[in-house]
């Protein structure tokens, strides 16, 4: 077989030619040629090989090293002439060389070989009646026979393989429609078996080859009998078989059978996908049992349609822990569009708790069309359904809807409609921002500008989730606003917004603003704006500015830590420069060392030399072994870089 | 037909599960075990191959997901482990007992037994499921024993080497209605990033599915020269086991999992798995297979084609993954990473109108999970099948070096004698099922 990989490497694929396949049968019958070359020739034959090669292979067959060769060629010629050599063979060999054979047979589907086959089933050794038990299996309804007769006589390590021979062979037999044979041969494993999925598999076989019209009175005969294996297989069959081919007696039956095997059934009528078992399914959400309950909400998520929704809504509002969970998952299992408008509706005439469960839904779905009756609810249901509504408005608005939820922050007279819009305003700009990397404002800013005071104040959080140079004039206004509680929450925007363009005006806040706790907030607000979030958007040397104009300031020793820890995020030379003078003082010595080091490990092997003499100056300066400690190691890793390299 | 079987407890239990009903079970408390699952309920197991792979299951690595593997799961019981070396058998047997040595409440301490044949493990009526990491040639042979045996089975991939047992295995195990999971994890792990490419490009968020850049290639196996003289083989060894249905051949001292692999037999049912996924082909197949240059592809009959290369400059795919390419986009995905042209098209939630798959967080719990309810798993033996034939007819072109018309409905080559003689392989006895 070595020859294959020659083959497979070095040769293009050739068409057989008489000539190329004489060569080989030649080499077969050499007596000079080695094992490995006759091996080889048998893997070429298995490729091209015709009727006139089979009687040089078929000398190879009793020979123990060439046996496996042979067959490789053998066993899958389409030439009759092919099993008739191998069963030729059956009767001049014996052990592991007969059983290749008896294998090659089977697999080839030698249907002569039946009554060879048949006697070796009953023979004394036992890997030998495991292999023809295999092989007669694989011949079909021929083999029944010897099979069954078998069957009563094995015991021991050869009942499986006689056990799944017969099965085979009856399998093979139903296949070709309703059997009383095959039933025979699976019930006679069915009726005798000891082992579980033998009898499972053969009572599985039984239905099978019975009239499709008994067998759904099977299968509820099998679920509602003592034997599990047969429950399990009748069960398998409720998921596998077409409806009307008995599912459906068992759904019809479903209300009759036992409470503690009706989530099974419900299961697998589900997972077959039996429509037909939904109105039963359905009816059995009133059970006493919870698991009932629960198999059928998590059954009606998954075969109802449209119609199931208000059951599965009103469910979910009337129930708690697993049952409400499955009744919420199910109203987003419901796939498609017709289940979507079903919730709309109810969204218009439902009570509040169905409302808001169907609000939850429809956020869950993502379906864009639902938007409109979701800002309707928003507007005129009570607290639940609105917060419910406006959450999942947040989950679906597009670009085209902001205008729409934005009016709905301005209309709102209740505090609480308000806050839940502009929330909803704020999630779904974060969402688009996320997917599509910008989101339209132009009314958001309109509504910063000229909106009722409560309405800028609901929305300016939203505004500072944008950099937009629309959004930062519009904090800028707000931020000088006439009402105190405008002004408060535009600064307060300002101190959160993620636009690098209002630095300067936070700087300047940190400098003037008359509140101590206001300056400290535009502080942080720099440091934030100019870190490493912000990196990209910013230059080194502008975050280092912005560090030192900062540091001009009156700060306090809480604030000058702030900045510190900014500063340490600079890997350049001037950051520890401005760092130094810092060191000596008292109240951020630890802070200053720390980002002294910090600086000094991130620095480029260039400028060591010139940050040597500062770093040691820090050391110098620095009171406590703490604050010496990490200095000392930057100061190696220093002078390590300085030292030329051998 | 009336049958009424006595069962054991554990049977009682386990059969119980299946079936649905819910028993009255007492909590590992009451019955002194301090929390512990009792071993009465736990699922039993016996790992067939006990290396790097099916060490990692058992034990815990990266093949699991799960910190201390199948060993360290409480609702799984491991009762034997089996490997044709003595010295891995024996020390991941003692590594599992000492395991539960340390195990308030796990019982015996000496429960796992070591098998260098794993024909005893089959013989044993008190293991559920098995577990077979063993070399890549003997996969099918051994699911397919073991589904005669009445056992589960998680096979790792490739789980088939020659198409012919590849649909063997399935017929075993649909049979036998054995609980059937091929080790192509990317369907529940990593974070679900392989689902929801899959789920995008059947939504159509790429518009129409053109073609799919599969990374690797097809595979299949050869034997290499089986006669000449031979090195002693190691005491420890079990050099016929190791052989299993390949030829017999002379000790060489290579006892790898991929020995007789060729192309891209180990990781190409990875690629091909999710590749089927997203092109809705997991009860059918390719029906051409071509081939560029030295690599194959394939084309289904909707007109898709898979490359069995990178999508030119796409960095991500390598790592298990495809790039599916679309009318409208496409989407690349890998373990490590999903992405998109459009970067829309995976940021946007999947919409409840759209299409969801299997969702399954966890394969090895999938598993677990499906032999107590007696589901299906995500990567079944249909899944499993059709995965490995279209890695396998790529390997059958490569070896004919031209281009196959297949038919994936009757599993044939179309009028072509030749290649339809290399859907199988003649296995060595007694390995014949």
């Amino acid at each position: 077989m070595f020859a294959s990989v020659m083959f497979l490497v070095a040769t293009p694929a050739m068409p057989a030619s008489a000539q190329d396949e004489s060569q080989i049968i030649t080499v077969l019958q050499s007596p000079s040629a080695s094992l490995a070359e006759k091996d080889a020739a048998c893997a070429r034959l298995k490729r091209i090989g015709t009727a006139r090669s089979v009687p040089a292979m078929q000398a190879l067959l009793a020979e123990t090293n060439l046996s496996h060769s042979a067959r490789y060629a053998l066993e899958s010629m389409p030439f009759p002439e092919a099993g008739t050599a191998l069963l030729a063979e059956l009767e001049k060999t014996d052990g592991l060389t007969r059983m290749g054979l008896i294998h090659s047979l089977g697999i080839r589907g030698e249907t002569i070989a039946v009554p060879a086959l048949g006697k070796l089933v009953l023979d004394p050794d036992v890997d030998t009646v495991r292999a023809a038990a295999v092989a007669l299996g694989k011949l079909g309804s021929s083999a029944l026979e010897p099979l069954q007769t078998a069957w009563g006589k094995s015991s021991g390590a050869v009942r499986l393989a006689v056990a799944d021979g017969l099965l085979s062979c009856a399998s093979a037999l139903r296949r070709e429609g309703p059997s009383e044979a095959a039933q025979a041969a699976f019930k006679l494993i069915c009726d005798h078996a000891a082992e579980p999925h033998l009898r499972q598999a053969a009572w599985r076989g039984f239905v099978g080859a019975s009239h499709p019209s008994r067998w759904g009175e099977l299968l509820v005969d099998g679920i509602s009998g003592k034997d599990m294996a047969v429950q399990n297989a009748s069960l398998e069959l409720c998921r596998v078989l077409p409806g009307k081919l008995g599912p459906d007696a068992v759904a019809r039956a479903l209300p009759q059978i036992d409470a503690g095997l009706q989530p099974a059934v419900i299961r697998n009528l589900a997972q077959g996908g039996h429509k037909e078992a939904l109105v039963t399914i359905t009816g059995l959400l009133g059970s006493q049992s919870a698991e009932v309950r629960l198999a059928a909400i998590q059954a009606i998520g998954f075969l109802g349609s449209a119609t199931s929704i208000p059951v599965l809504a009103k469910t979910a509002a009337s129930t708690t822990g697993p049952e409400q969970a499955a009744a919420r998952q199910a109203l987003v299992d419901l796939h498609g569009l017709p289940p979507t408008d079903s919730l709309v509706e109810l969204l218009q005439n439902a009570d509040p708790a169905i409302q808001a469960e169907s609000a939850r839904a429809l956020g869950l779905r993502g379906h864009h069309g639902a938007v409109k009756p979701l800002i309707e609810l928003a507007r005129k249901a009570p607290a639940g359904p609105q917060e419910t509504a406006c959450a999942a408005l947040g989950q679906i608005a597009s670009d085209s809807d902001l205008p729409a939820l934005v009016g709905l922050v301005i209309e709102a007279k209740a505090d609480a409609l308000r806050n839940h819009a502009a929330r909803a305003v704020q999630s779904a700009s974060q969402r688009l921002l996320a997917i599509r990397g910008s989101v339209i404002t132009d009314t958001l800013v309109q509504a910063i500008r000229q909106g009722p005071p409560a309405a800028k104040i609901a929305l300016l959080p939203v505004a500072s989730g944008s950099a937009s140079p629309d959004v930062a004039a519009a904090l800028r206004e707000a931020a000088h606003d006439s009402d105190p509680a405008v002004s408060a929450a535009a600064f307060q925007a300002l101190c959160d917004s993620v636009d690098v363009a209002l630095v300067p005006d936070l700087l300047e806040a940190a400098a003037r603003r008359a509140e101590l706790r206001d300056r400290s907030a535009a502080v942080r607000a720099c440091v934030r704006l100019v870190g490493p979030e912000h990196a990209g958007q910013n230059s080194l040397d502008r975050r280092l500015e912005v560090f030192t104009q900062l540091l001009k300031l009156p700060l306090r020793p809480e604030e000058k830590r702030v900045v510190l820890s900014g500063l340490a995020e600079l890997p350049i030379l001037d950051a520890l420069r401005v760092v130094l003078p810092m060191v000596a003082e008292k109240e951020v010595q630890a802070e200053a060392a720390g980002a002294a080091s910090r600086i000094a490990t991130s620095l480029s092997a260039g400028d060591a030399p010139t940050a040597l003499p500062i770093l040691q100056q820090v050391i110098d300066s620095v009171t406590t072994d703490a604050a010496r400690k990490p200095l000392e190691a930057a100061l190696q890793k220093l002078n390590e870089q300085t030292k030329p390299k051998l | 037909m009336s049958i009424n079987r006595n069962l054991s407890r554990r049977q009682f239990l386990r059969r119980a599960a299946a079936a649905g009903i819910a028993p009255l079970v007492l909590p590992g408390s009451v019955l002194g075990l301090n929390g512990a699952t009792p071993p009465s309920n736990r699922i039993t197991m016996g790992f067939i191959g006990v290396g790097t792979q099916g060490g990692g299951h058992l034990l815990g690595g990266a093949w699991t997901y799960v910190a201390g593997g199948y060993t360290g799961r409480k609702e799984v019981q491991v009762l034997a482990v089996c490997d044709v070396w003595q010295d891995r058998r024996d020390n991941a047997c003692r590594r599992v007992n000492d395991y539960y040595a340390g195990q308030a409440g796990a019982g015996s301490s000496q429960v796992c037994k070591a098998y260098v044949d794993f024909r005893a493990v089959l013989d044993r009526p008190d293991i559920d499921a098995v577990l077979i990491a063993s070399p890549a040639h003997w996969h099918a042979t051994m699911s397919i024993m073991a589904a005669m045996a009445g056992k589960d089975i998680y096979c790792e991939k490739p789980t088939a080497v020659t198409l012919q047992e590849s649909h063997q295995v399935l017929d075993t195990v649909r049979r036998y209605s054995r609980v059937y999971q091929a080790g192509t994890q990317q369907r529940s792990e990593y974070a679900g990033k392989f689902r929801l490419a899959c789920e995008l490009v059947r939504s159509g968020r790429i518009g129409k599915l053109q073609s799919i850049y599969a990374w690797r290639d097809g595979g299949g196996v050869f034997w290499p020269n089986r006669f000449g003289a031979g090195n002693p083989v190691p005491p420890q060894l079990d050099w016929d086991l190791y052989l299993g249905p390949a030829p017999w051949i002379p000790f060489d001292g290579n006892t790898g999992p991929h020995r007789f692999d060729i192309g891209e037999l180990n990781w190409g049912q990875h690629h091909y798995d999710i590749v089927q996924w997203a092109a809705d082909a997991d009860k059918t197949g390719p029906v051409e297979v071509f081939l560029e240059g030295e690599l194959s592809g394939y084309k289904y009959a909707s007109g898709v084609t898979v490359y069995g290369k990178p999508y030119p400059g796409e960095a991500v795919g390598g790592d298990g993954g495809a790039c599916f390419v679309g009318t409208e986009g496409r989407i690349a995905v890998d373990r490590g990473s999903i992405k998109s042209d459009p970067p829309g098209i995976v940021l946007e939630p999947l919409r409840s109108d759209e299409v969801h798959l299997y969702r399954s967080d966890s394969h090895s719990g999938n598993f677990l999970e499906c032999i107590r309810n007696r589901g299906r798993t995500i990567c079944n033996e249909e899944v499993a099948h059709r995965a490995a034939s279209a890695l396998l007819l790529g390997g059958v072109s490569k070896q004919l070096k031209r281009a196959l018309k297949w038919n994936p409905a009757t599993e044939e080559f179309v009028n072509d004698d030749e290649a339809n003689r290399l859907r199988s392989i003649a296995k060595r006895a007694p390995w014949c099922v």
